[in-house]
């Protein structure tokens, strides 16, 4: 509950920053690489995908974006990174859903190419549920990056390059471990299409 | 013995991947490169896997489509050339993980030809294509499967022509992939019913 207050309240703070009459909409795909690196014992784990998902077996990465910004000059945006991910076959269903509210200030440059920061904070959900029951649990996220974005197609699109690095809390389901706590590094790219 | 086998194992995947680049090749020859766009699409929606030998379908559901997961690429580069009717592009997914001394990874790569109906605004389009998927991994025999399918769809222009949001059902036949006597991929049909969209770079 924690982590999902916490989502909605970054929303709210990116709403409170833009301005809605001159609101553009946007959708963006992310892709690259993903490092977890646990906080207890056990490997880290390098990952890729094209694009990215955040399930436990490929990249963690949310893989999709939805964009908002107000004003003409788009120094302002919020952004939700957002992935689900499902898989169900004989009664048994394995579930990850990852959603976070993040800012980012584009930093307005003589030339095209505009650097930008960003964070956020936001929630990862694990469920399994199978014969012998069900468990699942959602564990807090929040974290930051910066990348530079490339306005293509008069300024219809944009293509990332990024890195960020986000703290995923632990969480359990009755005392059942289920996310554990981890520094999750990402390295990739994204593109962007504003609906204008 | 096992040489005699070997043989139809290794080429049916080869003629699909060599049929996915031709489709790509051959559709972007259809009108003059002068005036062609390319462009970057994501894919997201439901799968349902239903394998050919026994076992229950299952179903998958991927925002954004993830092929370790859902089998489905989820990343599309389109090539298409504009006052034409014809568009080209690859469906690609691609997930790899390493820890410590494991490894997995994932490739599905197809080349699709897309033919839009319509001139303007809302355009149905049919597709068709063909393409691989390969497995491979510190714990597994390495499987390369062909893959052949096709599907209907309605794509919706945005942003002055720059976007276009697409929704699309399609089937896909994976084809069986064997080692020796194991088989590393199932034959199995591939339900999609899915959203994307696509940006294309001018």
């Amino acid at each position: 509950m924690r982590s999902f207050l916490a989502a909605v309240f970054a929303l709210a703070c990116i709403f409170a920053v833009t301005q809605p009459a001159l609101a553009t909409w946007g959708v963006g795909a992310n892709m690259g690489f993903t490092i977890h690196n646990p906080e207890g014992p056990g490997d880290d784990v390098t990952m890729f995908g094209v694009p990215t998902q955040s399930n436990l077996i490929s990249s963690i990465r949310p893989g999709l974006r939805v964009s908002y910004t107000g004003g003409s000059k788009m120094n302002h945006e919020g952004f939700l990174d957002l992935s689900y991910d499902r898989q169900s076959s004989g009664g048994e269903s394995f579930s990850t859903f990852r959603l976070a509210g993040n800012y980012q200030y584009n930093f307005q440059m003589s030339s095209s190419p505009r650097p930008y920061v960003t964070f956020g904070v936001g929630m990862f959900h694990e469920g399994a549920s199978e014969e012998f029951g069900d468990v699942s649990a959602t564990a807090m996220t929040f974290g930051g990056g910066f990348g530079v974005g490339f306005p293509v197609s008069d300024k219809a699109g944009r293509i990332r390059v990024e890195a960020r690095m986000d703290k995923l809390d632990d969480a359990d389901d009755d005392g059942i471990p289920v996310i554990g706590e981890a520094t999750v590094i990402g390295i990739g790219a994204g593109f962007d299409l504003w609906f204008k | 013995m096992s040489s005699i086998p070997a043989a139809p194992r290794r080429r049916l995947p080869k003629f699909a991947f060599l049929s996915a680049i031709t489709i790509a090749l051959a559709s972007s020859l259809f009108a003059a490169p002068a005036s062609a766009t390319w462009g970057v699409g994501a894919n997201l929606g439901v799968s349902v896997l239903n394998p050919v030998d026994p076992g229950e379908s299952t179903t998958l559901f991927g925002a954004p489509s993830s092929t370790i997961s859902t089998l489905r690429p989820g990343f599309r580069l389109s090539y298409a050339v504009e006052n034409t009717d014809g568009e080209a592009y690859f469906d690609l997914g691609y997930d790899a993980r390493w820890q410590g001394s494991e490894s997995a990874r994932v490739l599905r790569l197809g080349g699709n030809f897309q033919y839009n109906f319509g001139r303007a605004g809302v355009r149905p389009f049919v597709t068709v294509g063909a393409g691989i998927l390969n497995i491979s991994g510190s714990d597994f025999r390495p499987g390369t499967s062909g893959v052949l399918g096709g599907g209907v769809g309605v794509g919706f222009p945005v942003a002055s022509g720059a976007g276009r949001l697409r929704m699309d059902v399609r089937a896909d036949k994976i084809l069986e992939s064997k080692y020796q006597d194991n088989v590393i991929i199932g034959e199995a049909t591939l339900y999609q019913l899915g959203l994307g969209f696509d940006l294309w770079i001018r």
